[in-house]
């Protein structure tokens, strides 16, 4: 026993403990609350998960991507990885409209809210009716892509159409576009046509 | 540590932060580029689902002028905290714009980012006073540095499964590169990657490597021994998945100043040494 006190109180969390105690708990809840989520898989910012990629990728024939092109035919292209903040701005909301296919109630997270939480806790419900896209919200997003294009690109942009091509890999490892489908298009930020044609 | 130590690595961490959010100022991601985005998600995360209810992020991204003072004053306070490491009001207030920052980044963005946890919990040690008391909590964001990755170790080879799939490597690669490779033809990384893909086994064998690496982390919770050795693990990461998986993961590599040792600090002390703030003027002595 005496042997395992020596061991902890050399420790750096026994030296905490000796030097500032409501430290000490601070950082022992802290370094708990870190692993205890992450075992939950439930994360509570600031104890954050740490399993991105943890999920099998799987191989499959082809491999899509969204491409977004403006005015008479100009493709936005983020060629650097340090890009990744403005990447992360276009091709995240615009999965995210593209696979609601512009209506809010098909949102995942609004329907779990809808069926499951807010009827488990009815208490709380009125605390998360902000917390949903509503179809207004969905609504302006190809307007606030117009401008964020155009703030991007430092030229005024009237059109965006994105398209949701197909690709798959020849023996050399150059890419081969196997479909394009046009996901989203309009002009002047006006209220999108969604025309499912295929080129 | 001592308080010159402390200066460095005050400067050296809010240097880093700097550095990060001007790329990604120059990039229109900080809170006045962004315009006034509709769409957002909150998930399960309890803390983002208070901020939003806050209404704080949708009043500075609905108010350009807003936005406009809010980077103004998220750049300016890291600079004060570089130029005046040992001022701990001032390091508060950067931390907390940080947040804010990096809660209404990743708000609107529609999901959760990892690279930028970093920013949330990088400046928590400089808050605590005392230099012994502040050396403690640094050495903490030390194990924290461990702690995670062998987390993501964990995810991957007991919560998840992706470490048993031998073609993780390829099929991530392809999954995350398939828009460059296809708009950019011609160019010399292209040619590079292609010639990968056409050794697939190398992608696979450098994922493992990579998940590897993040389990050898695990060595840093039990000995200080080999912090030379690790401080080059998450560079190795990083660097490795920069370019094979087309991920900024090098934002997070502002956690790993916590493995810098006091004497690589002391060399800094030419470039990050200067004054923390001018010294009073002794008191004129009163002839008697």
């Amino acid at each position: 026993m005496a042997f395992f006190t020596k061991i902890l109180g050399q420790s750096w969390l026994g030296r905490v403990y000796k030097v500032d105690k409501p430290l000490f708990f601070i950082l022992t809840l802290f370094f708990s609350g870190t692993v205890g989520f992450n075992l939950l898989k439930l994360q509570i910012t600031p104890f954050f998960l740490w399993g991105m990629y943890s999920l099998k990728v799987p191989e499959t024939a082809t491999y899509p991507y969204l491409e977004l092109i403006y005015d008479h035919g100009h493709v936005l292209n983020l060629r650097h990885t340090w890009n990744e903040p403005q990447k992360t701005y276009f091709y995240g909301p615009l999965g995210r409209y593209v696979y609601d296919k512009a209506d809010a109630s098909a949102d995942p997270f609004t329907i779990y809210m809808e069926t499951v939480w807010r009827k488990k806790h009815p208490r709380f419900a009125g605390l998360t009716q902000g917390l949903t896209m509503t179809q207004n919200e969905l609504d302006r997003y190809p307007s606030w892509l117009r401008s964020y294009v155009s703030t991007v690109t430092g030229t005024p942009v009237d059109e965006v159409t994105v398209l949701q091509k197909r690709v798959s890999f020849d023996a050399s490892g150059a890419p081969v576009e196997v479909s394009s489908d046009t996901v989203l298009h309009f002009i002047d930020g006006r209220r999108p046509a969604r025309p499912r044609d295929r080129h | 540590m001592n308080e010159r130590q402390r200066i460095i690595l005050t400067r050296l961490v809010t240097g880093c932060l700097l550095f990060l959010l001007t790329l990604r100022l120059l990039e229109h991601a900080t809170l006045s580029g962004l315009g006034s985005p509709s769409l957002f998600t909150v998930d399960l995360d309890l803390t983002y689902w208070l901020f939003k209810d806050s209404g704080l992020p949708d009043w500075l991204m609905q108010h350009r002028a807003a936005a406009v003072a809010f980077d103004v004053c998220l750049f300016g306070s890291g600079v004060l905290a570089f130029v005046f490491p040992l001022n701990r009001k001032l390091i508060l207030v950067f931390a907390v714009l940080l947040v804010v920052y990096t809660m209404t980044f990743e708000l609107f963005a529609t999901e959760h980012i990892g690279q930028m946890d970093g920013y949330i919990l990088i400046l928590l040690p400089f808050l605590v006073a005392g230099n012994r008391r502040f050396t403690l909590a640094w050495e903490g964001m030390r194990y924290l540095t461990c702690l995670i990755y062998v987390l993501a170790f964990l995810w991957k080879t007991v919560w998840g499964n992706s470490f048993y799939y031998l073609h993780q490597g390829v099929s991530t690669f392809k999954s995350n590169l398939v828009d460059y490779l296809s708009l950019n033809p011609g160019t010399t990384m292209t040619a590079i990657y292609e010639w990968f893909l056409r050794h697939p086994w190398l992608l696979n064998a450098g994922e493992k490597g990579v998940v590897l690496l993040e389990g050898i982390m695990v060595v840093g919770l039990f000995t200080k021994k080999y912090d030379r050795y690790l401080i080059w693990g998450p560079v190795i990461i990083h660097g490795v998945t920069y370019f094979f998986s087309d991920v900024f993961f090098i934002e997070l590599l502002v956690l790993d100043l916590s493995f810098l040792s006091a004497t690589a600090l002391d060399r800094l002390t030419p470039i990050l040494g200067f004054p923390a703030a001018p010294k009073k003027p002794k008191k004129a002595s009163i002839p008697h």
